[in-house]
């Protein structure tokens, strides 16, 4: 498929207070196969900020995918994820949810706010792996996603 | 020649006044006891008055008539039967004497022999006529004489018969003893009550004196003689004692002692009547002690019992326990009622319990009330029962308190201990449920990096480098499995609602869960008839898998053979998850169910020790108990029951 050879990489949005978390996902996705740069928002507002291109973060791009994290200080990730969906021009962006919460009040919530996809973070680095490699495939290889304007 | 029935009729005719007039100056003259005693009595008052004049023609008109019909000899016999009879009014029959009839026959014949001469008309016919009354008068005078001694012969023989049989009587009593003493006590008389009474026989005891039936002490104190001066001075003595028998034994007496005088008033002796009360006494003090014995019970018991009459509801009885209570004592109480002792408020209540007591005609039990004592505020339990008349009305009430002060405290104690436990089990389970939850998120950091930098750095260090990593790595993986049954464990309680399910649905959805874990041990899980449960499906699916995921587990060398059963039993489902695997030694069959409790090395069969006590949660969440049966390498039964409802 063509999007093995996108000409610019993937934009990647990670919303994660956890800076292991951070780290870890960041090494996982640099030894993955689709070319990305992943920017880091360590709360809920800064995440806003960058997706609405306010103070320091007027420069940025606008991301292919937002990986968000639900339990995050200021404004948390549930808030995040209404604010991006009722926003005509945030929301055609992917969210996918990667959190530890297991409580189904959130699984259910988050759908019904647009989330395009729930994952759990796994305990295990092997099965985290797994995870990332099928975002990778799924969401950056698979999925056709809307060209996002310069 | 004219005869004594022609003279008769003459007399009775022309003389009839005459003659009786005569006749009573006769009888005037003769002073016959017979007619002194009717006057006496009064049944006569003169013989000179008109009454008696005219009673006297009455009578005499009916003996000569009778002479003359020649039925006096009948009537004479009719007139003895009726004083045979006792029917001569006035007279007793035994107040009339031969010598009477006589007396009365002579009047009569010289009566009669004063008017021949005027009749008969020559010596001849005045002879005959008198030789025939004469005849006549001693045949019936005879004839009377002899019937009057024929009756008073019976009497005498019937008095005589009715003495001895009053003798006989007196002797043969045998219940009394019923003697005659004389003016000093010296025994005159004996019967068989007084032989079978004192064992004397009556040649032994004739004479002698009634001391010898006194005790040794009483003779000391000169009781007998005491005794007899107050018979002679009142003429009556009566007593209960202690008297003594011919063998030396006792018996207990009640003596009567009655002074019998003679004609001239003078006394001659008593009579001593005795009857042996050893029984009644011995009854009496049967009672007495039963009486005794039964307050001894009544004061010994521990709780507070009352008895209030059911008229007025005030205390008749009460025991020890309940002055101890209370702090008044017995004699304070008693007559009294419960406005008397406690504050309006409590005494109203009493009040209120009694009267439904005694309406319904029932015991209540009232299990906590409070009243105010002497030495403070009390709790008691009490009940009360009504006490009836064996015709059926309300006769008292009966009350028995026990005082459950310190019971109701400790229980007031407990149950607020138990809450602060309930709260801080719960707490616990939060905090378990949380820390679990929460030690994820670093767990995860942890055992990711690990991991990260096994993948990465492994073999590119040195040698114990790799150890290290590998036992990081086995712990991170080992404080996992920990986090997750801790987790499960605590949520076990979270509160879900109660379903019905299909035990064999849930079974054969277990089987497809364990479907690998049952292909490779060669497992076979046999069960049949399991009912419809009420409870949470998810966590009772946990417990059956639990199980027999144990089952398979701790297999021997045999393939794991696995059955399930269930039977109903008081309300409750008892099943039991049998197996033909290690089995369990007795000493740890009750260990097993604690948290985090391993049996086996860790190496031999993995896991975090957590299943059982989780099964034990769960089966304790629905209402059951869980136990194992078992003996190391017999296999083992775990049983548990669950509500059926």
């Amino acid at each position: 498929m063509s999007s093995y050879k996108r000409i610019r990489p993937i934009n990647i949005l990670l919303v994660e207070d956890n800076p292991a978390d951070v780290r870890l996902t960041q090494e996982v996705f640099k030894d993955g196969k689709i070319r990305n740069n992943m920017s880091v928002a360590m709360d809920g507002e800064e995440a806003m900020l960058y997706l609405l291109k306010k103070g320091k973060y007027a420069e940025v791009q606008t991301p292919d995918l937002v990986l968000l994290d639900l339990n995050l200080p200021k404004k948390d990730g549930r808030t995040v994820l209404a604010e991006i969906k009722s926003d005509d021009l945030l929301k055609f962006i992917p969210v996918i949810i990667l959190t530890t919460s297991a409580a189904e009040q959130d699984i259910l919530n988050t759908y019904s706010n647009h989330a395009n996809c729930y994952i759990m973070k796994p305990v295990d680095l092997g099965q985290f792996i797994t995870v990332v490699r099928s975002i990778e495939d799924f969401w950056l290889s698979i999925v056709r996603l809307p060209k996002i304007e310069e | 020649m004219r005869t004594l029935k022609d003279f008769i009729k003459h007399l009775r005719e022309n003389k009839l006044r005459e003659v009786a007039i005569y006749n009573l100056n006769v009888i005037k003259g003769m002073d016959i006891p017979l007619i002194k005693l009717l006057q006496q009595k009064g049944v006569l008052k003169s013989l000179d008055d008109e009454a008696t004049i005219q009673m006297t023609v009455d009578s005499m008109s009916k003996s000569l008539l009778a002479i003359i019909e020649g039925t006096a000899l009948q009537n004479a016999k009719i007139s003895l039967q009726q004083w045979k009879e006792d029917k001569i009014p006035g007279i007793g029959k035994n107040e009339i004497q031969p010598s009477d009839l006589i007396l009365v026959y002579a009047a009569q014949k010289k009566t009669y022999q004063h008017f021949l001469p005027d009749f008969a008309s020559d010596t001849a016919e005045a002879m005959a006529i008198l030789g025939e009354l004469e005849d006549f008068q001693t045949e019936v005078q005879n004839d009377a004489i002899q019937m009057l001694f024929t009756i008073q012969k019976e009497t005498e023989l019937k008095l005589k018969e009715t003495e001895t049989k009053f003798r006989l009587m007196v002797q043969n009593v045998k219940d009394y003893s019923i003697i005659m003493i004389d003016t000093e006590g010296n025994i005159q008389s004996w019967n068989e009550g007084a032989q079978y009474m004192n064992g004397y026989s009556v040649e032994e005891v004739i004479g002698k004196n009634i001391s010898i039936f006194y005790t040794d002490e009483d003779k000391e104190n000169g009781l007998p003689a005491h005794n007899l001066n107050i018979a002679k001075k009142t003429g009556h003595f009566e007593a209960e004692g202690k008297r003594l028998k011919k063998d030396g034994s006792t018996y207990w007496a009640d003596v009567t002692l009655t002074a019998i005088y003679d004609e001239g008033e003078k006394l001659v002796g008593f009579s001593k009547l005795t009857r042996d009360i050893t029984k009644q006494k011995f009854a009496a003090e049967e009672l007495r002690s039963l009486n005794n014995f039964l307050d001894s019970v009544l004061e010994n018991i521990p709780n507070m019992v009352f008895v209030k009459d059911a008229q007025d509801l005030r205390f008749v009885r009460f025991n020890k326990a309940g002055e101890n209570l209370l702090g008044y004592p017995k004699k304070d109480m008693l007559g009294k009622n419960d406005y008397d002792f406690f504050p309006r408020e409590q005494a109203d209540f009493f009040t209120s319990k009694d009267q439904a007591v005694l309406n319904q005609n029932d015991i209540i039990n009232i299990p906590e009330e409070p009243i105010e004592t002497k030495n403070g505020l009390r709790w008691l339990h009490t009940k009360k029962i009504p006490i009836v008349s064996p015709a059926g009305r309300a006769m008292y009430l009966l009350g028995i308190s026990e005082d459950i002060t310190d019971i109701r405290n400790a229980k007031l104690q407990l149950e607020q201990k138990t809450r602060e436990l309930e709260r801080s089990n719960s707490e616990l389970e939060q905090f378990a449920y949380v820390a679990s939850h929460d030690l994820q998120e670093p767990l995860r950091t942890v055992s990711s990096y690990v991991q990260l930098l096994a993948s990465r750095y492994k073999d590119k260090l040195d040698k114990d480098a790799n150890e290290f990593i590998d036992f990081a790595v086995d712990g991170s993986k080992r404080m996992r499995q920990l986090i997750n049954s801790l987790l499960e464990y605590s949520r076990v309680n979270r509160v879900k609602p109660f379903e019905w399910m299909e035990l064999k649905e849930v079974m054969s959805d277990i089987e497809k869960d364990m479907k690998d874990q049952i292909k490779e041990s060669g497992a076979e899980i046999i069960y049949n008839g399991l009912p419809k449960i009420h409870g949470d499906v998810v966590l009772i699916g946990q417990l059956f898998q639990n199980l027999i995921g144990n089952a398979i587990k701790f297999r021997g060398t045999k393939k794991p053979e696995i059955k399930i059963t269930s039977k109903k039993k008081n309300g409750q489902y008892l099943f039991s998850v049998k197996d033909n695997g290690i089995g369990i030694s007795k000493q740890y069959s009750e260990k097993i169910f604690i948290i985090f409790q391993r049996l086996n090395s860790r190496e031999k069969y993995p896991g975090t020790g957590i299943g059982l006590s989780i099964c034990k949660k769960i089966v304790e969440r629905h209402g059951g108990k869980i136990w194992v049966e078992s003996e190391a390498g017999k296999g083992s039964s775990f049983n548990f029951t669950i509500n059926a409802e």
